[in-house]
């Protein structure tokens, strides 16, 4: 006759491979992405690193809890839309700097990435019945994945392209939730 | 099942599934003894209905990551349990299968088979044609059966390796028309 203890323990176990083996699904998603980022020969290295960092951070995510979930689908969502302009913007040649020239280049990756910021913040807005603390670490975890997911894209456009379109994903929802919080009160 | 332990274990495992590992205590306090139950009732009482019950459990828990908390819970869980109480029969059935193919191997007739049999039968049966067109001396020299036993007493056959050069002569053309009367009836084979 079993225990309630040895239930507890091997069920727990159980629990948990299921747990891991249900957030290593997002590898079909992650991969893919990793293999448009590696189609280029140049900087393979920081892109397989960012590809690591992205997978295991989205496992990580996916394993813990279910806001963990919807933040990792919601981040590498988001991020598509950034990694797919700088992979367009890298395979014509274009290179973002700061000066007057470039400026296409930093607008599009600032455009993609605000795009990227709105859809988190969307997100967001449909996850609202957590705590606040529960929101803001949502909205973090959201914008690390989204973030690492669009500096697959935008590793070969320089740091100034990375920067724009980082600090838009970034910067865009919090905006926007700090002034609809502003407005409420 | 009560409507308490049902909301109970529908509770559980929304927790679970969101991620709420506490709620674990719980889900085997109200899930375990309904799934035991389950399984003896399938499987009767016997030792195999607690492994299969610890199996299924198991089994349930591996799955919570897929469960949608939009869903009733027991449901969930009882089809879970359903399928793989079912799988385990099968596969015990299987099992008991194997093992009476087993015994019935072990009752099969050692001695040779059916086709064999017919086989020497028939082989006699073509022997004993020819045997019937030999003379009852020719019989007796060859040792074969339905010589005479009179003529055998008045005169007896040495062993081949006592006989005399004539009987050895005589055994030898014995030898000869038998198999000539063989090859006439049955053909060359």
């Amino acid at each position: 006759m079993v225990t309630r203890e040895q239930l507890i323990k091997r069920g727990l176990w159980a629990y948990e491979t299921g747990q891991l083996r249900a957030a290593a699904r997002v590898a079909f998603i992650v991969l893919p992405m990793t293999a448009l980022c590696l189609i280029e020969t140049r900087d393979r290295a920081l892109c397989s690193l960012i590809a690591g960092t992205l997978l295991i951070g989205s496992i990580g995510l996916r394993w813990l809890n279910r806001d963990g979930r919807v933040a990792a689908s919601a981040g590498l969502r988001a991020g598509l839309i950034p990694l797919g302009a700088g992979l367009i913007l890298d395979h014509f040649g274009t290179k973002c700097a700061l000066g007057i020239d470039p400026v296409f280049c930093t607008l599009c990756a600032s455009a993609a990435g605000a795009w990227a910021g709105l859809y988190l913040r969307a997100t967001l807005a449909k996850h609202s019945n957590g705590t606040r603390a529960q929101r803001i670490m949502l909205l973090l975890a959201m914008s690390s994945v989204g973030a690492l997911a669009a500096a697959l894209g935008c590793v070969r456009l320089g740091l100034v392209g990375l920067g724009a379109t980082l600090a838009s994903l970034i910067l865009v929802p919090a905006v926007s939730a700090l002034g609809e919080r502003f407005a409420q009160t | 099942m009560d409507s308490v332990r049902r909301s109970n274990i529908h509770n559980a495992l929304v927790s679970l599934s969101g991620g709420d590992r506490s709620a674990f205590a719980a889900l085997v306090d109200d899930l375990w003894p309904v799934v035991l139950s389950f399984a003896q009732r399938a499987l009767g009482r016997s030792a195999d209905s607690e492994d299969v019950a610890q199996e299924v459990f198991y089994r349930i828990c591996s799955r919570i990551a897929d469960f949608d908390p939009e869903r009733d819970g027991v449901a969930w869980a009882f089809g879970i349990a359903h399928y793989e109480i079912m799988t385990l029969r099968r596969r015990l059935q299987r099992r008991r299968e194997i093992h009476d193919q087993a015994a019935l191997m072990s009752l099969a007739d050692p001695g040779a088979s059916q086709e064999t049999q017919l086989l020497e039968h028939e082989l006699e049966r073509l022997l004993a044609r020819v045997v019937a067109d030999l003379s009852c001396q020719e019989r007796l020299l060859l040792g074969l059966p339905g010589a005479d036993t009179a003529a055998s007493m008045t005169n007896p056959i040495a062993k081949p390796n006592q006989a005399s050069p004539a009987q050895r002569k005589r055994r030898q053309r014995a030898l000869d028309r038998l198999r000539e009367l063989w090859s006439k009836i049955h053909g060359d084979t």
